[in-house]
């Protein structure tokens, strides 16, 4: 594909306009968000400490940074809920994934695929195994509503 | 709970409605015609073909009461068809839709003076008929729809319209149009219901695509279906917003056929019923999996193999059996054995019967007593 560089799409204004209108805007500032995330890095690297990955993955995934302008706090968010998922035992895996709310079960995935991304940062080999478990919960369901949602992290 | 009625075509059938007694089917065969079938035993006969859009049929509607059929096409039309008793055939007439995309769906209003049709063009057209001009004349609805509309339903007061589409909100606005319309009561809606009033705006949890949207049958709620797998349901009196998600594959229909029971059916191929206690609403049943359990135990005894078969499958593959969705023959378990494209209610309002067409080419009629 190395020769499809351009994308067409963008020569369009009228497509320009549609994906702006079509994006989530958060409502707050960068700044803001990126002292929420470093906020709550503190409390969930406690919980991850105490060996409960319920509590950490909750906090970590409750309110999570959306949005253009977010990509550090996107990124310092997604690499805290990957360190809860590396210090969770595979063997506790189904019980977490079980054990935390639907809302955060969605969120959860969007963190997976967003790690299974970018294979150079993230380990997929833990993603992949929590990816089972996620989706044997949540369905095909799951893996639909991350698909269509556009607040992507 | 069950099949009433199940009946296969050798085409997809992509959109169907009934007339009020059933004893006739209108159908899309994934073409710019309609075919129209009468009821012969267990048979549908062929009997007409509404043969005037240029490109794909994208919804039909037959209204009950009036005996007349609405059809809207991808070639931006609209006809609606009158039966002439003398010569046998049915009538077009155009309407005029003053829309410059395609039209994805129509539906007669509960007193069948009016129709909507939504459209590719943002806007849906409020059509009824012009007496002046002896036509079918329409309003649009265009604020604050930002994208195609893809589906609409009716208040039962015949002037709130909810419609949803790919900008990911449903609406509720205000259809009321002057000269045809009485004035509607207050409801929780709104008071004041001038012509395209928002009444309401809605969204579900992760967004996606709206595909279906149904008012309650009192009218004081409406309930759509997403791409995201979901049913949201809303209700205006109390503010209350509440979403069910679903573990299947996205519903592209609904139907609210009494006030405890919503049907919503799509990409998964059975029928799910839902039902409330009051605040949530939460899957029951998923419509005929059962039946076909107990059919294909009766009808083919060649099917003892199939334990056989899941017992080497488990001793070769050293797995414990899953519960798997799909039977050992390459059959689905549902009764539809792909997409439902179109879940309708019963046209004479009994509100335990729904009808389902299919990709597959079934047409089936359900009953949802619980």
């Amino acid at each position: 594909m190395a020769h499809r560089k351009l994308v067409i799409d963008n020569l369009d204004a009228e497509h320009q306009q549609m994906t702006e209108q079509m994006q989530y805007v958060s409502t707050k500032s960068t700044e803001e968000v990126v002292a929420q995330v470093d906020q709550k890095a503190a409390a969930v690297r406690a919980a991850i400490t105490r060996g409960n990955s319920i509590e950490a993955l909750e906090r970590a995934l409750a309110d999570p940074p959306y949005g253009r302008g977010m990509e550090a706090a996107q990124a310092a968010n997604a690499q805290l809920v990957s360190e809860i998922l590396m210090a969770t035992r595979t063997q506790d895996i189904a019980s977490v994934v079980s054990n935390i709310s639907e809302d955060a079960r969605d969120v959860l995935l969007k963190y997976i695929y967003h790690g299974l991304a970018r294979p150079a940062e993230f380990n997929c080999g833990v993603l992949l195994s929590w990816h089972e478990r996620v989706t044997e919960s949540g369905g095909l369901g799951s893996i639909v509503r991350v698909m269509s949602d556009r607040r992507t992290v | 709970m069950g099949i009433l009625d199940e009946y296969n075509f050798p085409f997809c059938v992509t959109a169907h409605s009934f007339n009020r007694d059933k004893s006739q089917v209108a159908v899309c065969p994934n073409s710019n015609e309609v075919h129209i079938y009468t009821r012969s035993g267990a048979q549908w006969v062929a009997a007409h073909v509404l043969k005037e859009h240029d490109l794909l049929v994208t919804s039909i509607d037959w209204a009950p009461q009036t005996n007349r059929i609405v059809t809207c096409s991808q070639d931006k039309n609209a006809y609606v068809w009158t039966y002439d008793e003398p010569s046998g055939t049915w009538k077009p007439t155009l309407v005029h839709l003053r829309i410059h995309r395609a039209a994805t769906q129509a539906k007669w209003s509960p007193l069948e003076n009016k129709f909507a049709v939504a459209s590719g063009d943002k806007c849906v057209s409020v059509c009824y008929f012009g007496e002046d001009n002896d036509w079918w004349v329409s309003k649009h609805l265009k604020r604050p729809i930002a994208s195609t509309v893809l589906c609409v339903a009716w208040h039962p007061n015949n002037v709130l319209l909810a419609c949803g589409g790919t900008d990911m909100k449903a609406r509720v606005l205000s259809a009321y149009v002057k000269g045809v319309d009485e004035k509607p009561a207050p409801t929780s809606w709104g008071e004041r219901l001038p012509f395209n009033t928002l009444c309401g705006e809605f969204e579900s949890p992760a967004g996606g695509w709206i595909h279906s949207v149904a008012f309650s049958p009192d009218g004081e709620s409406v309930a759509f279906v997403t791409h995201d797998s979901s049913l949201t349901v809303a209700t205006p009196a109390t503010g209350s917003v509440v979403s069910t998600r679903t573990q299947g594959l996205p519903f592209v229909s609904l139907v609210w056929p009494d006030q405890h029971t919503i049907v919503a059916a799509g990409h998964d191929c059975s029928p799910v019923v839902f039902t409330t206690d009051g605040a949530s609403w939460r899957m029951v049943k998923r419509l005929g999996e059962d039946d076909m359990q107990r059919r294909s135990a009766t009808a083919s005894p060649s099917n003892s193999n199939s334990a056989f078969n899941l017992f080497r499958q488990m001793d070769s593959r050293n797995q414990p059996a899953k519960a798997s969705s799909s039977a050992s023959d390459g059959q689905l378990k549902s009764v539809h054995q792909n997409t439902i494209t179109q879940i309708h209610p019963d046209p004479a309002g009994v509100p335990t019967e729904i009808s389902t067409s299919g990709l597959d080419g079934k047409l089936v009629q359900w009953s949802v007593r619980a």
